[in-house]
């Protein structure tokens, strides 16, 4: 009972209504492009068929030793050790270690790294043509001399990548998971586009496919927008005045605030489940020759985007009951914006990051090697919810009885004190 | 079950603050009032009642049910706190339905009881009408409603009539008096009128101690001898000023006409014995007891 006349109170709210109109948009804005038309079967002499991660020592050694020499070079290494970017510095002890896996694979030693002077780094450069307009270019590194050495096996090659993930202290680019999505992206050839085609039109690929990028949408917005709904409705009493009148009922804590999280989360869901319907019906039509079994994917979607709600909106209960509703917006605003500055497009679904991504109707094999944290992230983030509602719970309860007056915990219990020895105490 | 609230050497701290300062006190059924000034104590004791708070030391029991035990005393106590609101957007009715809720009431209790209560207090017609749109008056008699709405058998008032006009005052004091027949009424306030026309027994706090108790009756009594009037050149008021506490002045020309309370001997002035009402003998209940007084000071 008292959970519908929560939601009724959240579904007349102003905040869930800007809350609805913004996941519609985006929606309608980021995926809805892409049921336009049917995924296109490849035809011979294209000029682009695509990207796609290969395993070929070929291609990703190089390319990975060039990266670890630049960076050893640079002095500086970047890794994402819990989902957040970290330039590692290595101590001496580790830049030894490193010069050595450099010597065992290219032969330079560290007085040859060390002693290189013409260093310049590569990669995407931004500049003006000689009209003056804007252009990208890419740079290549200017590095020290070096061949790859023929007696580095490729598996001696991944164990001395997971070494140098070890030194560098997890969560680099040469760490297992995501080695191949750094140094082994190639452009596809058609042979290769045709037989991804036919592995998406295989089983529940399709949907999988396309649901994948739906959440990986939704994934984004879910991960900031509940909180200002979830904080403009946890701050409905006491903006109401309506606090004391709430405080002395003889509902528990736990009762009261179960209610209000739940529907907030059931309300906010409701949005992405009709979002997700329409995207389901879209789906369906745009391949009527198809049996669709949408099952599997939506149980998938609903995994990925229900937790990120529940996090964001336990976070913001937390914060909103323990410190300010500012605050809460404020965490919330720059948990997101690490996240999604440390999270790659595909292929690095990491156990800790708040936004799982995976920005590709396809690489369905680099999904699929990543499920295990992909399930594990998601565990996590229920997990936490829990435990920052049990938090929320903790406190209400203890500003009920009057217990915090603290400078945080109790501010407004404390302005109310100070009222009391001006007022009417 | 007891029908009483027993308060026992309770002590309250903010910080270092001392709230409350060995409070003792036993309320019984019908309206009892706090009186004192602002500062005094009243609402931290209303909010310790009503388990917004918390004491340090003491023992307070209410209807027999120990304070600690926070959910069995809010089942019985209903709270009107000095500062509350409603949600603004919300229908008068749907209020007290959700509020209804919180106390555990069945759907067919509260379909029973808030037609009852919105009728007792005035409020029927307003029953579809958004919070929002109600006057001071109208939002107080709603938060009475609310309070009653659980039929508790203890109803804590916090400073209710603040603010009101004359008649909604008088219409406020009239509709507790009628509450108070089947429960303990616990009334704070610092307006004396108030207390005068309602409450038969009454405490007077100051400073988080309760400096007197006893009834109205007493009160009055206690003051009895003190309370004068006079009709004083403006040379004379000043030394009425300093020798005792003025209660009220009336200008009449170049003369004031003054009533004011005096301990020394009056034999051989023109000073008129008078009648004490409430106001003078809280006034010098307050001075008997040390408080610093300052009616009539410029």
């Amino acid at each position: 009972m008292l959970f519908f006349k929560e939601c009724k109170k959240i579904l007349c709210s102003l905040t869930f209504v800007l809350y609805v109109v913004v996941v519609f948009v985006m929606y309608g804005s980021q995926f809805v492009p892409a049921l336009e038309s049917p995924v296109a079967v490849p035809q011979v002499g294209e000029d682009y068929y695509g990207t796609t991660e290969t395993d070929r020592p070929e291609v990703v050694m190089p390319a990975a030793v060039e990266s670890l020499v630049s960076e050893y070079l640079e002095g500086s290494y970047d890794a994402y050790p819990v989902g957040f970017y970290k330039q590692v510095k290595l101590k001496e002890k580790d830049t030894v270690k490193m010069a050595a896996i450099i010597e065992e694979l290219t032969g330079l030693s560290k007085e040859e790294l060390d002693g290189f002077e013409g260093y310049e780094m590569g990669g995407l450069f931004g500049g003006r043509d000689e009209n003056g307009n804007e252009i990208m270019y890419y740079k290549e590194p200017v590095l020290p001399g070096y061949e790859l050495s023929e007696t580095v096996s490729y598996e001696r090659f991944r164990e001395l990548m997971r070494q140098v993930d070890d030194i560098i202290g997890g969560g680099s680019k040469y760490k297992e998971e995501t080695l191949l999505s750094y140094f082994g992206t190639v452009e596809k050839t058609y042979e290769e586009a045709l037989e991804d085609y036919n592995e998406l039109m295989t089983g529940d690929n399709l949907p999988e496919s396309y649901l994948r990028l739906f959440s990986d949408y939704a994934g984004i917005d879910l991960a900031i927008i509940p909180v200002f709904v979830c904080v403009a409705l946890w701050q409905l009493d006491k903006r109401s005045r309506m606090e004391a009148l709430v405080y002395s009922r003889k509902i528990s804590s736990l009762k009261l605030l179960l209610a209000r999280y739940g529907a907030l989360v059931c309300c906010m869901a409701v949005p992405v489940l009709l979002t997700l319907l329409h995207a389901v019906i879209e789906i369906a039509w745009l391949y009527p020759a198809m049996e669709i079994s949408f099952s599997s994917a939506v149980g998938v979607t609903l995994l990925w985007l229900l937790p990120s709600i529940t996090v964001v909106t336990a976070l913001g209960a937390v914060l909103t009951e323990a410190v300010s509703p500012l605050l809460a917006i404020f965490a919330q605003g720059a948990w997101w914006f690490l996240a999604l500055e440390s999270s790659d497009l595909v292929g690095d679904i990491t156990r800790f990051c708040l936004i799982v991504r995976h920005n590709s109707m396809g690489r369905i094999a680099t999904f699929e090697t990543q499920w295990e944290n992909f399930v594990w992230n998601r565990c996590f983030y229920v997990g936490l919810s829990a435990v920052l509602f049990l938090l929320a719970v903790l406190v209400y309860e203890w500003k009920r009885r009057g217990r915090l007056t603290g400078l945080v915990f109790g501010k407004g219990q404390s302005r109310k004190e100070g009222d009391d020895e001006n007022g009417t105490l | 079950m007891q029908n009483t609230i027993e308060i026992s050497h309770v002590n309250k701290f903010y910080g270092k603050k001392q709230a409350l300062k060995d409070i003792n006190l036993s309320i019984g059924q019908g309206m009892f009032g706090l009186l004192g000034r602002n500062g005094a104590g009243k609402t931290t004791l209303m909010k310790l009642l009503a388990t917004l708070h918390e004491k340090q030391s003491g023992e307070v029991s209410v209807c027999g049910i120990p304070i600690q035990k926070a959910k069995e005393i809010r089942s019985i106590t209903g709270y009107l706190p000095q500062d509350f609101s409603m949600y603004p957007s919300m229908k008068v009715e749907e209020c007290l339905d959700y509020l209804g809720v919180l106390s555990g009431m069945s759907r067919a209790e509260r379909k029973e009881r808030i037609p009852v209560l919105l009728k007792k207090v005035n409020l029927m017609g307003k029953k579809n009408s958004k919070v929002k749109s109600l006057s001071g008056g109208m939002k107080r008699r709603l938060g009475i409603a609310q309070a009653l709405l659980h039929d508790p058998k203890v109803l804590i008032v916090d400073e209710p009539t603040a603010g009101l006009d004359p008649e909604e005052r008088i219409r406020f004091r009239n509709l507790l008096c009628e509450v108070a027949k089947e429960r303990i009424v616990l009334l704070s306030t610092h307006i004396v009128g108030d207390i005068e026309a309602t409450c038969e027994q009454i405490a007077i706090m100051n400073e988080g101690e309760i400096l007197w108790r006893g009834t109205v009756t007493e009160l009055l009594e206690n003051a009895r001898g003190k309370v004068f009037m006079a009709t004083v050149a403006r040379d004379e008021l000043e030394k009425i000023k300093k020798k005792g506490i003025v209660t009220a002045m009336l200008q009449q020309g170049r003369n004031t006409e003054v009533r004011f309370i005096m301990e020394e001997d009056t034999n051989g002035t023109e000073y008129v014995p008078a009648e004490p009402n409430c106001e003078d003998a809280y006034m010098y209940c307050l001075h008997q007891h040390g408080c610093q007084v300052m009616g009539g000071e410029e």
